[in-house]
């Protein structure tokens, strides 16, 4: 009888462990099923075996763009993160130079990248329309899947532009967002004595005839012969991106301004009231280009102003599209990418956005609908301190902890990184199976997990709730 | 041994069972849970006795219980209502506590429900059910279902016969009883694969699952089954209506919210239906035990007074 009970007792226990286990994980509902779902590495960082194929050349400090565009992950492994800047230089048929600077401190999980870009400089009307008229347009259109590190990349085109100040544009779900700024350089042929002479015959012609008014806004708009480099940070390498150009430069506003204002009142039209018609400055003014170029003339004006105003109509105008809103608003861009490890401590901005659910609402998970903000903003763009090496992560759990918000993580292993299960009681999977959490840091989507993201002084941290995998918040690494 | 209910037809049996394991694991309302704990005790206490009843309890559910509602909220970490921080940083919520004893209290009425499960439904009367639908698949889930009773009888009987020749697990030092206790796991388990192939042979001679095999069986559907399933069709079905309209709805994710407390008309309904469905084998038991009690004094006293009359005469 004794070893009858002393079985028992083992075998309860067995049971006991098997079924602890199990309401262990039943509890959560199946939470931990598929962890690849959203910010934990988007592919696995695997071995850095270090063979290459013999046609592999090791990555050189500037490097030619191979046929096909890619450069392959085991030429990445081999140069991941040391402390060096990596070109890859390409040129195009119509003479359009663009190099790619990878700086390989940046990289923790290589993958293939494929950098080559098409280049469309006709039929952009439509673009710089909606862009708020812009001054000047390029299309570029990449093959590429994610990102490994923020690139800069800086495209040299055989003509001149006139604006000073440009931004990169990205169409997200059918609109246009703003990737990140684009420094523009021109630098037109030495033939500038006869450009000055027409402006000045232009300005005189404007004075006293109207009938060739354009000439002289066109002089001072359209592209003079030589070279423009611009230069930005590339945040993803999905599809067509567009750079725009306006003018900003008080001086020479102020003869367009004048040239429009004669033209104006030559015809008669509709009195050009002085407001200004402002530089593509993000999405807010970017879908508001329809009312502008409704008043005629000054429709393909190209007079800027600061952009304050322009604020305000992005707050009023209540149409984010959450994802990009989300994602690229806050992007700072520039160069003031992340140099992870290297920096001491100082101030980051944190922002926690679920817009994508509005948009899913009858997807989500019952009994979650109070914990969507109608405007989607878990958390506004918030100023933190933070000290040496702290991670995306820390900063995101103090954060939370501060401000009495829920959030919830699990170390992953598999990936050597905490992943982000739930914000706000808004967990994975719960606005349909592709939703999870996703992070960008200055607008870019790092291929690594977020504890694995060492902080640098001034990154701006945007979390973001995606339905789609990535997709519909600018993330195109992961279909 | 065996009580009212039992000697009822096999698919009554079954379809308590069915029902009352699904409510229980499908509607995580505290009442229910409360409810058909409290019935799966009383009946186990009517099958086994409460002694053997309480130590089932003691040293099996309890400790599922406890490991259940502390482990929840330990890795899971949901709920508005932040009582604190983890180590790692997860905040450790009330509704994730809540939902650990819920889960407790789920788990011990199930295990309960399912050790009155295996006294009721014999393998016998699971054949009967399922020998013609699904022969294999009957056969398989009978032994499966009867596999820890079975092999805990087996194993008490093989450390007996080891006790015999002075090979107690409780004989000479901590060594020599481990190995007395693998030789008696060595032979459970020969006796364990023999058994399932002499079992398949045994079987299989017996044209079990052939064409045209009948099967002797001596379970009628009375009249009173009848009752009895009229009975179980009503309470079930009020059951499950109050359930389907949310009167005895309950989540404990991202906030507490217990639908039917304080009670409602609709919720009474429910609850009172769940506890007649639940008590019914032990409302059976009771009737049928106060009525041979009842029969027996008058016989007794009948007998008494005859006895009487018949020594005063």
């Amino acid at each position: 009888m004794h070893k009858t009970i002393g079985k028992r007792v083992l075998l309860s226990l067995f049971l006991v462990l098997v079924m602890a286990f199990l309401s262990a994980c039943g509890g959560s509902g199946g939470k931990e099923k598929d962890s690849t779902a959203a910010d934990t590495g988007k592919t696995a960082q695997t071995s850095q075996e270090k063979e290459s194929d013999p046609e592999e050349e090791p990555l050189a400090d500037v490097n030619p763009i191979p046929e096909d565009g890619i450069i392959t992950k085991d030429q990445f492994a081999a140069v991941a993160g040391e402390e060096r800047d990596i070109s890859f230089v390409g040129e195009t048929d119509d003479g359009i130079k663009y190099t790619w600077v990878y700086h390989a401190a940046q990289i923790q999980n290589p993958e293939d990248q494929n950098l080559k870009i098409r280049f469309d400089r006709e039929d952009l009307e439509d673009i710089k329309k909606q862009a708020n008229n812009a001054n000047d347009a390029l299309k570029m259109t990449m093959y590429g899947k994610g990102l490994i590190c923020p690139p800069t990349l800086t495209v040299e085109i055989p003509e001149a532009w006139q604006s000073d100040m440009g931004m990169l544009l990205k169409e997200q779900n059918d609109k246009l967002a703003k990737m990140s700024d684009v420094t523009i350089l021109s630098q037109p042929s030495e033939d500038k004595e006869s450009d000055a002479d027409k402006k000045d015959s232009a300005d005189k012609e404007a004075a006293e005839t109207t009938t060739e008014e354009n000439s002289g806004i066109d002089s001072l708009t359209k592209p003079k012969k030589g070279t423009t480099s611009l230069t930005m940070t590339v945040l993803s390498l999905d599809g067509a991106c567009y750079v725009v150009g306006g003018i900003t430069d008080p001086d020479k506003l102020a003869a367009i301004n004048h040239q429009m204002q004669s033209v104006a009142s030559a015809n008669a039209n509709q009195g050009y009231d002085g407001e200004t018609v402002e530089a593509p400055e993000d999405e807010g003014s970017v879908s508001q280009s329809g009312d502008s170029s409704s008043s005629g003339q000054s429709g393909s004006g190209n007079s800027k102003s600061g952009d304050v105003a322009n604020k305000d109509k992005k707050s009023s105008s209540g149409k984010k599209s959450g994802s990009s809103s989300g994602s690229s608003d806050k992007s700072s861009g520039g160069n003031s990418g992340s140099n992870s490890g290297s920096s001491s401590g100082g101030t980051c901005t944190i922002s926690i956005n679920c817009s994508t659910i509005l948009n899913n609402m009858d997807n989500l998970t019952a009994g979650k609908e109070d914990f969507v903000p109608s405007d989607g903003w878990i958390l506004k763009a918030t100023q933190v301190s933070f000290s040496e090496g702290e991670s995306v992560h820390d900063v995101l759990q103090r954060v939370c902890k501060e401000k009495g918000i829920h959030m919830e993580s699990a170390f992953t292993p598999a990936y050597d990184s905490a992943y982000v299960e739930g914000i706000n009681q808004l967990y994975e999977f719960d606005c349909g199976e592709l939703s999870g959490w996703m992070y960008n840091v200055n607008g870019w989507f790092p291929n690594y997990g977020c504890s694995k993201y060492t902080l640098s002084d001034g990154d701006v941290i945007n979390w973001v709730y995606t339905c789609d995998l990535g997709k519909d918040v600018g993330d195109n690494s992961m279909y | 041994m065996s009580d009212t209910f039992s000697t009822y037809h096999p698919s009554l049996n079954m379809l308590f069972f069915v029902g009352v394991l699904g409510v229980t694991m499908f509607v995580t309302h505290p009442i229910i849970l409360g409810i058909s704990l409290v019935s799966a005790i009383s009946y186990a206490t009517l099958l086994k006795g409460w002694r053997r009843t309480l130590r089932n309890n003691l040293i099996f559910t309890l400790p599922v219980m406890i490991i259940a509602a502390a482990f929840n909220p330990l890795f899971n970490h949901y709920g508005v209502t932040i009582l604190g921080y983890l180590p790692n940083g997860n905040p450790f919520t009330l509704e994730s506590c809540v939902y650990g004893l819920v889960m407790a209290f789920l788990l011990a009425a199930v295990i309960t429900w399912f050790s009155c499960y295996t006294d009721v439904m014999t393998s016998d009367k699971f054949i009967y059910l399922f020998g013609r639908l699904i022969p294999a698949l009957s056969l398989v889930l009978s032994m499966a279902l009867r596999f820890v009773p079975h092999f805990a009888r087996q194993a008490g009987v093989i450390a007996d016969g080891q006790k015999c020749v002075g090979r107690s697990t409780s004989n000479g030092n901590i060594f020599a009883r481990i190995k007395h206790g693998i030789t008696i796991f060595s032979i459970l388990v020969t006796w364990a694969l023999e058994n399932a192939i002499e079992t398949a042979d045994s079987m299989k001679c017996r044209g079990y699952g052939e064409k045209g095999r009948t099967a002797f069986a001596i379970f009628r559907f009375d009249r009173r089954d009848g009752y009895c399933l009229a009975g179980m069709v009503l309470t079930f079905s009020i059951v499950l209506f109050g359930a389907s309209r949310g009167y005895v709805f309950s989540r404990y994710n991202p906030k507490i919210l217990v639908e039917g407390w304080p009670l409602t008309p609709a919720s009474f309904c429910v609850f009172g239906a769940f506890l007649i469905f639940c008590m019914l084998p032990v409302i059976l038991e009771l009737a049928s035990r106060y009525m041979w009690k009842r029969r027996r004094e008058m016989a007794d006293g009948s007998l008494i007074r005859s006895y009487r009359l018949w020594e005063l005469e």
